[in-house]
């Protein structure tokens, strides 16, 4: 008896507020999301030569420093080409996996599926660790080409997932239609494969390009000492101090991400990849 | 397609796959069991390197201390990540929109910078502090950095899109047919939700969990930067093992561990939901 009146009380009260701590919770959640990055940005302007918040004037010093320093400028020069060479690999290796993955018919093909998209699923700090050790076992050190591959391993099921995603929604009586009016084998890939993939590979190579470029957690293990890429210098600027050139950079890379994004949005939209992700 | 163009294909990525991760993970269990003295590799066998992990209560301290700070971000996530998919799956044009932006923006822009973001606003004249004097709320600033409530708040944040797509797909695929019916049938909105919807999006809340409970016991970055070099968590133990200390044994051993552990939890995760969802296994 005093159960029910209870979990009728305790009905009636989620009722009324149930609705309410859904939308507070929600609320701080999304606030949670883009605060820090908008903070970072704000206080990019600062005028002090430490971080605090909030600002207490307005300049370009910050940003000048940062197109000022050599280090900072080559790392980020490095970082692009890697993540350039990275997708390369990944769209040489990831295309044909994925178009042979749905048109094959082989056994074992869910094993092969398997293996190939596992990676995503091993810790970053496990995979920089296993790739680091093994390699220098066979006398290769940590280096630029050890990194740009260390970076395909873990965005490679990425390009083929997404490229697989298209490839299932494409028809192949289409590929059978050119066959049977006489285009080659190359022919059909370029003129009738291709055009109806591009918005997964597209999506696939950013999104490729832009894990490759963050990474820091496999790089660690991976890129040479000397020369490092633009997340293990913004490690280094912050783990002792907080290097307040870093909100300039992040400020940088955040406008440069949005900008890509904006660039190709509307059209990967309305190819409706955004569901494949 | 034909068959030998199927291997052609298939091979280079393959092949790839397999010398570039596969051997080395495979080795990676086996490199635990022998000394390796900065970098030089040495064919004398030894089991030093588990047993000093199994045997030393600090690294068994460590990993459950691990665990359980991977399991409350987990949580954290699922109980703030289900409300904004919620919102989402009840939002309407342009409301969606700024909703899908912003969950999908973090994921843009590197964990790096918004764990900086967060030493922003969690130091000591960072903007909380700031807000929190200014309301009078408090009369010291509060320390958050360099503590365990820090590396909570910053990884639930940094991992809590990978909670939230998940349950955005889940909810695409829930049926507004039974919702009608629970309504026809007397049931309150917060019993629909509970009792309808939710249960209806249990494969998805298993996908985020598993999820973030992966990315979560092997973050690096946001412990240690907003934890401190030393803060007590596997990852940041084992960057200090490999790069520090340049112990490759037993970072090959704590490695290993880390990822049968997380494995196993995995598993765990996985067998909970399905007793959950006994309909999902029929097809």
């Amino acid at each position: 008896m005093d159960e029910c009146l209870m979990s009728e009380r305790s009905s009636q009260w989620l009722d009324r507020f149930g609705g309410a701590i859904l939308i507070t919770l929600a609320t701080v959640g999304l606030l949670s999301l883009i605060l820090p990055t908008l903070i970072v940005v704000v206080e990019s302007f600062d005028t002090r030569s430490f971080i605090a918040f909030p600002p207490e004037g307005f300049s370009f010093a910050r940003y000048r420093d940062v197109l000022g320093s050599e280090i900072i400028v080559q790392s980020a020069e490095l970082s692009f080409l890697c993540s350039l060479a990275t997708v390369a690999i990944d769209l040489l290796l990831g295309v044909p996996a994925a178009i042979a993955i749905v048109r094959g018919n082989f056994r074992g093909k869910d094993i092969v599926t398997g293996f190939l998209l596992a990676p995503i699923m091993l810790p970053g700090i496990v995979t920089g660790i296993a790739i680091l050790l093994f390699y220098s076992l066979f006398g290769f050190s940590q280096s630029i080409p050890l990194m740009i591959l260390s970076h395909v391993v873990f965005t490679l099921p990425f390009m083929i997932r997404l490229t697989m995603a298209r490839m299932e929604r494409t028809n192949q009586s289409l590929e059978e239609a050119a066959e049977s009016l006489g285009a080659g084998q190359w022919q059909v890939f370029r003129l009738i494969l291709l055009p109806q993939l591009w918005p997964g590979i597209i999506a696939g190579g950013g999104f490729a390009f832009l894990n490759s470029f963050d990474n820091l957690t496999i790089s660690l293990f991976t890129a040479p000492i000397r020369e490092r890429p633009l997340p293990i210098e913004l490690f280094y600027m912050t783990r002792f101090d907080l290097d307040p050139r870093v909100s300039a950079v992040a400020a940088i890379e955040f406008v440069f991400a949005f900008a890509l994004v904006a660039l190709f949005d509307s059209k990967l939209r309305s190819s409706g990849v955004m569901k494949d992700i | 397609m034909r068959s030998r163009q199927t291997v052609l294909s298939l091979l280079p990525a393959v092949l790839f796959t397999t010398g570039m991760i596969g051997l080395p993970v495979v080795f990676l269990f086996v490199l635990g069991f022998f000394k390796i003295e900065r970098g030089n590799f040495t064919a004398v066998p030894t089991t030093d390197a588990y047993a000093s992990i199994f045997k030393d209560p600090f690294y068994l301290e460590m990993f459950f201390r691990s665990l359980w700070i991977a399991l409350f971000v987990t949580f954290l996530c699922l109980l703030i990540g289900y409300p904004i998919a919620y919102l989402f799956y009840r939002a309407k044009g342009r409301w969606k929109g700024a909703i899908l932006l912003i969950v999908l923006a973090p994921l843009l822009t590197s964990t790096l910078v918004r764990t900086f973001g967060w030493m922003v606003l969690l130091g000591r004249e960072g903007a909380l502090n700031s807000a929190l004097l200014w309301l009078h709320a408090i009369d010291h600033p509060v320390v958050f950095l360099f503590t365990i409530k820090g590396v909570l708040i910053g990884m639930t944040q940094v991992l809590l899109p990978y909670m939230v797509l998940p349950l955005m797909a889940a909810l695409e695929t829930v049926s507004p047919v039974l919702e009608e019916a629970a309504t026809n049938l007397g049931a309150s909105s917060w019993q629909t939700f509970w009792r309808v919807i939710v249960p209806q999006t249990l494969p998805g809340i298993a996908g985020g969990v598993s999820l973030v409970f992966i990315l979560a016991f092997s973050e690096f970055p946001v412990p240690a930067l907003l934890g401190g070099s030393t803060f007590k968590m596997i990852p940041v133990y084992l960057y200090q093992t490999m790069a520090t200390l340049l112990d490759w044994s037993r970072g090959a051993a704590l490695a290993s561990v880390l990822l049968i552990g997380s494995g196993l939890v995995l598993y765990l995760i996985q067998r909970l939901f399905r007793g959950m969802t006994p309909w999902t296994s029929a097809s």
